[in-house]
């Protein structure tokens, strides 16, 4: 899910860094300080899910967590999302620093996506409820990466990039799977021992 | 190659032990650490390439971070100057050649789906005589050092582009860290306020 250097045309990039940008400022206003410790901890976790690979036929894919982000972060996302970006970049190479904002915003959009999904109507009551809308978030997260990942390929004009789409979206089924299984469990876990984590700060 | 599958039961356990504790902390700590933890956590998904000169016939082989080839994917050799002088497709095991390449700079580009690219520059020394063109003849002593060193040397090309476990420690510490600082720096203030 991270594109590399050189495949994006220059409108893409700065209007992906401008975007990121943007974003990360909101992100940043929006975090009270409660939230620093369990930004810093899903930091680390979305900075190592991408190195969790997932062997789907000839090739593999890798855990994201993006969703999961979302919906326990809101805007806070953002920043933590930048900064696991910045430091795969830097320390893995993978995607890089001019596609940043891009990257940036192919994986946190989804994220205060699904967090408005999942606190849609003051959250989920019950346990089966968080269940469901975690499951929707996780999947959701990956499968609006994916679109827009294509979409910035195709703004660039590559080589035919927009019916690459539907066999993405098909060898990241697993990913997606998973995602929706666990940020589905880690949702119903905490709506029943920390609520708050769930619906504090959220887009509002 | 050790693969991480999320249905481990380890895992899956110290996960159910981390919810029934009912401690949101505990679940955070309990999911990065199995994470961290996890026999293979050290391969993903970014485009890596080697690429080697054999006497005028450039090769390479072109795979994933997690070290899945590259198959059918466009890989062009340009001049200096970027124009793109050949073009191929990698084969079922990730493998490129280019044949009859003259001595000179070129840069080998690659590109995968889903945005993935990478690019490297290789100089090219052609064989100049008839000797130099004798010893790359099949069956010859030096024709099969010369192989030996040259997958030796896209060995090491593939080695140096893993990603290494100190890489990923290094980050989730600088995350912690950098984490920690902000924390206390915040919570200073507060107290600071207190006293006051």
């Amino acid at each position: 899910m991270h594109i590399s250097e050189g495949v994006l045309s220059l409108p893409v990039l700065v209007g992906g860094g401008g975007l990121a940008t943007a974003a990360v400022a909101v992100g940043l206003r929006r975090t009270p300080d409660s939230r620093i410790a369990l930004a810093g901890v899903l930091c680390a976790m979305f900075f190592v899910a991408s190195l969790i690979h997932i062997p789907v036929g000839v090739t593999s894919v890798h855990l994201v967590l993006n969703g999961l982000c979302g919906i326990l972060l809101g805007w806070t996302a953002v920043p933590v999302i930048v900064v696991a970006l910045l430091l795969q970049a830097l320390l893995f190479g993978f995607g890089g620093l001019t596609v940043l904002g891009v990257n940036t915003v192919v994986m946190a959009l989804p994220a205060l996506l699904c967090c408005a999904i999942y606190r849609a109507g003051g959250g989920p009551v019950t346990s089966r409820a968080a269940l469901w809308r975690g499951g929707i978030a996780g999947a959701g997260g990956i499968a609006v990466g994916i679109a827009l990942m294509v979409s910035a390929l195709w703004l660039t004009g590559g080589r035919s990039f927009l019916p690459l789409i539907g066999t993405v979206m098909l060898v990241h089924l697993p990913v997606m799977a998973i995602e929706a299984v666990i940020t589905a469990m880690i949702a119903a876990a905490l709506l029943r021992a920390q609520p708050a984590w769930l619906n504090r700060g959220g887009l509002a | 190659m050790p693969r991480w599958y999320p249905s481990r039961p380890s895992q899956g356990a110290a996960l159910v032990a981390g919810f029934r504790s009912r401690s949101p902390n505990a679940v955070a700590a309990m999911v990065s650490f199995a994470m961290l933890t996890s026999p293979a956590a050290v391969d993903a998904h970014a485009l890596r390439m080697t690429v080697a000169d054999d006497q005028g016939t450039v090769r390479g082989q072109l795979f994933y971070s997690d070290e899945t080839v590259a198959v059918k994917d466009r890989v062009d050799l340009l001049d200096a100057a970027g124009a793109e002088l050949q073009h191929t497709f990698t084969d079922a095991r990730g493998g490129f050649v280019f044949a009859r390449v003259p001595t000179g700079q070129y840069r080998i580009v690659a590109e995968g789906e889903e945005g993935h690219r990478i690019e490297a520059t290789l100089g090219v020394l052609a064989p100049q005589s008839a000797a130099g063109a004798a010893a790359s003849v099949p069956g010859s002593d030096v024709a099969a050092l010369r192989g030996e060193i040259l997958a030796l040397r896209q060995d090491l090309q593939r080695y140096e582009q893993r990603v290494r476990m100190g890489d990923v420690l290094g980050g989730v510490g600088l995350i912690f860290g950098v984490t920690g600082f902000v924390a206390w720096w915040r919570g200073r203030r507060v107290n600071d306020e207190t006293v006051r």
